[in-house]
């Protein structure tokens, strides 16, 4: 029995591992990876395709294919304990003011509710301007706004693991438009959870 | 000599201790080793560059990285945070995380968008890198 442990050991410290990568499904149709050992690299673009590593000095194995099946059977464990995808959401102001919408209102109810969900989780949030007015003031608008949607999260008593607040000016628009022009969707703070 | 001391350790706790994600669930038993000391890990608590994150039998762990990449580790896993460096404001991106031993799921986020040549996923045998995306790894 010793023996046999001994052995595995050695073969493991000569490199004689195995590792398969597969391609798995993430929602988008933009979806590559490149795997690359001493001797050769393979691009797997296709979601079920896989790749066998059997060492550094050895090119990756013929690209096969690994049915949905296959692919929840062998990765059950990492699947269902993978933590839910990150969201976003927009908040909207009146014009050079701290006020939301009315629909942005009844939106951060949801923002709410989802940071709770969540938890633990870290929030960053980042404030956006338009371009009416001089840049200096927009900057601490968009600050400030930030700051105001992190105080009401702060007063919700729940615990999140890291709040980031930051306040964009006239040079990172969302959406871009001249100087001087009044528009809703620049006057915004996005709340990320995660 | 007594300021000196206060200041490297200031220095080093911004350079090397960078927390760069949260374990956002946790089956069974998962240690990290960091500082050359071994600590549980639980819900919430922030994983550091350079940490190793280690899942006993039927344990399992799901992490968040600051920039919306997701992880997960199964049972007998060993797993390497050289480095997770995510700052678009900065125009710093450089992600350098191994597998080396046992099942990952990762999916990549804001660095798939911003930067995903800067991503280097290492396995025993060579490495990963990614075009935005969602993969499996397992390491016999």
């Amino acid at each position: 029995m010793k023996i046999y442990i001994s052995i595995i050991i050695t073969l493991f410290f000569i490199g004689c591992s195995k590792t398969t990568v597969v391609l798995a499904d993430n929602g988008k149709t933009h979806n590559a990876i490149i795997v690359k050992t001493k001797k050769g690299s393979v691009t797997l673009d296709k979601v079920g395709s896989y790749v066998d590593l059997k060492s550094k000095d050895k090119a990756p194995s013929k690209i096969k294919t690994m049915s949905k099946e296959q692919m929840q059977k062998k990765f059950k464990d990492v699947i269902n304990s993978a933590p839910a995808k990150p969201i976003s959401y927009m908040l909207y102001f009146k014009p050079n003011s701290l006020e939301l919408t009315e629909q942005s209102k009844q939106l951060l109810k949801k923002v709410l509710k989802s940071i709770k969900d969540r938890t633990p989780c870290m929030v960053d949030i980042i404030g956006h301007t338009d371009t009416v007015g001089s840049n200096k003031i927009n900057i601490k608008t968009s600050l400030n706004r930030a700051k105001y949607i992190a105080s009401i999260i702060k007063k919700m008593n729940i615990k999140v693991v890291s709040l980031s607040v930051k306040g964009y000016g006239e040079e990172d628009l969302l959406v871009k438009t001249a100087d001087n022009v009044s528009n809703e969707k620049n006057r915004n703070v996005e709340i990320f959870i995660k | 000599m007594h300021k000196i001391i206060i200041l490297f350790l200031i220095y080093s706790t911004t350079t090397f201790a960078q927390s760069v994600a949260i374990a956002k669930s946790i089956t069974g038993t998962v240690k990290v080793k960091r500082d050359n000391k071994i600590i549980n890990i639980k819900k919430g608590n922030r994983l550091d560059n350079g940490d190793i994150v280690i899942t006993k039998e039927k344990s399992s762990i799901g992490i968040i990285f600051d920039d919306g990449s997701r992880l997960s580790l199964g049972a007998k896993t060993l797993f390497v945070i050289n480095k997770f460096i995510v700052k678009p404001s900065l125009n710093k991106f450089d992600v350098d995380i191994e597998l080396k031993k046992g099942k990952a799921l990762f999916s990549s986020g804001k660095i798939g968008k911003l930067a995903p040549q800067s991503v280097k996923f290492r396995v025993p045998e060579g490495i990963i890198g990614i075009r935005g995306t969602e993969f499996l790894v397992e390491v016999e």
